[in-house]
């Protein structure tokens, strides 16, 4: 830590003095930041005072500032201890990802890894493609429409599209992806992403065992 | 001396070397086809001429080359006339710049191993040392020419290291490019890189085998000082320059090593990524199928645990200040008054008050007057009140305070018993007892 003495010392700084509040609700707010875009000064600012913050959170929140790497490009968040929730424990200060949101999650760490030399772009086409063409077709209208059918009409297909922009909306919120154009539905997305994958690590590690083991208990 | 000479090649930089790069590409293309006897040597007008065309199409040039200009440039270094119907003919001197300058660029020299440059140009037979002429023979007529040809070899196959570390660089930062084939154009590459390593590690045991045959050989030269002094010398200059090719094979060695390094690591990564996609697919089947058809929520397995963010998005709420004439633009209307309205309320407010005020005086002293005489008549007290008031809603107001009050005070209770008949048979005369304890 940079004072010794008084470990909140760098709240006095310029960077601090410029930058903290912005970082601070970005944080709290469930956002990776990343070395990109409108939060490029908010990661330098980060990159700088990492221990410091690091310090603040984990003395006055109970939570847990993290930076992880993926590609050499760090990105920073906030998470909780296995333990506790600390000061965000109650139903107003943090909220769960929706099951649906996690299976899109999955589905976009799927784009991610699969445009492994090419800018992580992804269209309204590549994701009907998934949803009515691809090799999972059945399960996907099965979540989104509640009943698999040969033709959707306009409007259930328009349902869709607002369900997914939701969905986009709210990972832009987080970080995780960023519109390049809404009305076309063309978003990146984020190496942050890269989160959920860490989240999940043993599990899709180990998926063939961990079928198996469910497989067997529920036989 | 060496200034001399300097001051010599100043002057005739210009000739000596090809002014220009139509000058040096003729003089190449003259030496290949004299070479490959494409053309007669000495060769003719027609033969050059034919040959500045060539030229002039292969560097696309607008404007033709001024072929009497391009000859004048060239008569005093790079060929020579002779008698004859085929007059001209290449100096040494400029076979010997094209040949230079044609290996450097020549992909073929850099396709060939090094192990057959060193076969080539530096064999050592056992014949080679059975005496100290045949020795110095060797020496002068295979070993002194070859440590030129060797270190050029060398050279290039550095150059052609480094392109190739270049390609795999280039091959890396291809955009979609699937894995697949980055990977088949890596091993091109190291295919081309591990030819060449072989015929670099063949190379350097054929110089251990030379220097070994060599060293073997020194009794056949111990027997007279100056046998000796030769095979010494021999020995020695065949060392130093084995030393020089082994540190610049050294380096070539570490760039092709760390390529291979590179190049494992990226096939490990693939490995890993591709084993990592197919699990994720799984991974996104597998929950897909788990979502259950009843709720509206999908539902993990229990083992699937759930993804917790922090979140903390509330709003600091703060309480405008409206400037209601803005707000509205509307002019409010002037209230009317009645003032002989308000004078009446406002009495019979003041009266209401008042009232108030004595039935909580007759209350609190009437509370004090029972703590103190448990036995007094409340009847005959209330009466005392109305006649002093003059207003029987007194007397009425105290007996509800002092009811009321029986709640919050526990010494105080109240008995009420009806005396029956008390006029006629429907009126009825109730009677309040007020019980006060002491304890």
């Amino acid at each position: 830590m940079g004072a010794e003495d008084n470990p909140f010392a760098f709240l006095e700084s310029r960077a601090a003095i410029d930058f903290f509040a912005e970082t601070d609700f970005l944080l709290r707010k469930g956002r990776h930041i990343q070395n990109s875009g409108s939060d490029r000064k908010v990661w330098e600012f980060i990159q700088d005072y990492f221990e410091n913050l690091e310090y603040y959170y984990s003395n006055l929140y109970g939570v847990k500032l993290t930076g992880n790497y993926v590609d050499s490009e760090r990105y920073f968040f906030l998470e909780f201890s296995e333990e506790s929730k600390g000061k965000f424990s109650g139903q107003e200060r943090s909220r769960e990802l929706s099951k649906l949101q996690v299976v899109f999650g999955v589905l976009l760490l799927n784009f991610f890894n699969d445009k492994h030399f090419e800018k992580k772009l992804v269209n309204w086409e590549e994701l009907n493609y998934a949803f009515f063409e691809g090799e999972h077709r059945n399960l996907w209208q099965r979540i989104l429409m509640r009943d698999v059918k040969s033709n959707y009409s306009p409007n259930e297909l328009e349902e869709i599209q607002n369900r997914m922009k939701t969905i986009i909306n709210e990972f832009e919120k987080i970080g995780w992806v960023q519109w390049q154009n809404k009305e076309e539905m063309i978003f990146e997305i984020l190496p942050s992403i890269d989160r959920l994958s860490r989240i999940y690590s043993q599990e899709i590690q180990n998926v063939n065992l961990m079928i198996d083991y469910i497989n067997e208990r529920l036989s | 001396m060496q200034k001399d000479l300097l001051q010599v090649l100043a002057k005739n930089i210009d000739l000596v070397l090809p002014a220009d790069k139509e000058s040096l590409l003729l003089v190449a293309a003259l030496y290949l086809k004299t070479d490959k006897s494409l053309i007669p040597e000495p060769f003719g007008q027609q033969d050059f001429e034919e040959t500045v065309e060539e030229v002039e199409e292969l560097l696309v040039r607008e404007k033709g080359i001024q072929k009497e200009n391009i000859a004048r440039k060239l008569s005093q270094y790079f060929y020579t006339t002779v008698k004859g119907p085929r007059p001209y003919q290449l100096t040494i001197y400029a076979k010997e710049l094209a040949k230079l300058v044609i290996d450097q660029v020549n992909p073929a020299i850099q396709r060939i191993e090094l192990i057959h440059t060193f076969r080539r140009t530096l064999p050592l037979k056992p014949e080679d040392l059975e005496n100290a002429e045949s020795l110095h023979y060797w020496e002068e007529n295979h070993f002194i020419p070859s440590r030129k040809i060797i270190f050029s070899h060398i050279e290039q196959l550095q150059r052609a290291v480094d392109d190739q570390v270049l390609r795999l660089r280039e091959i890396f930062k291809e955009k979609g490019a699937n894995p697949a084939s980055v990977i088949d154009s890596f091993m091109e590459v190291f295919g081309n890189l591990a030819v060449q390593t072989e015929g670099i590690i063949q190379a350097l045991d054929h110089k251990m085998e030379v220097l070994t045959i060599l060293k073997q050989a020194h009794e056949r030269f111990s027997l007279k000082q100056e046998e000796w002094d030769l095979y010494s010398k021999t020995l020695f200059e065949v060392s130093r320059f084995f030393e020089m090719v082994d540190n610049r094979i050294a380096g070539i060695n570490d760039k092709i090593r760390i390529a291979s390094a590179r190049l494992k690591n990226l096939y490990k990564t693939f490995e890993y990524r591709q084993q990592y996609r197919l699990n994720l697919e799984k991974f996104m089947e597998y929950i897909l199928l788990q979502f259950s058809e009843r709720k509206d929520e999908a539902e993990f397995p229990i083992q699937i645990g759930n993804c917790n963010l922090p979140y903390f998005s509330d709003k600091f709420v703060y309480i405008p200040l409206i400037h209601f004439a803005d707000a509205t633009g509307i002019r409010m209307k002037s209230l009317s008054t009645d003032r002989e309205y308000q004078e009446i309320q406002r009495e019979a407010n003041t009266n209401i008050l008042l009232m108030q005020k004595t039935i909580a005086k007759w209350t609190d002293l009437l509370l004090d007057e029972i703590t103190e005489n448990p036995e007094m008549n409340l009847s005959k007290r209330l009466i005392e009140i109305y006649a002093e008031e003059n207003c029987v809603e007194v007397p009425i107001m105290i007996c509800s305070n002092l009811l009321a009050s029986a709640d919050l005070n526990s010494r105080i209770k109240f008995e009420i018993s009806k005396i029956a008949n008390f006029l006629d048979k429907n009126t009825f005369l109730w009677e309040l007892k007020i019980i006060h304890s002491h304890f």
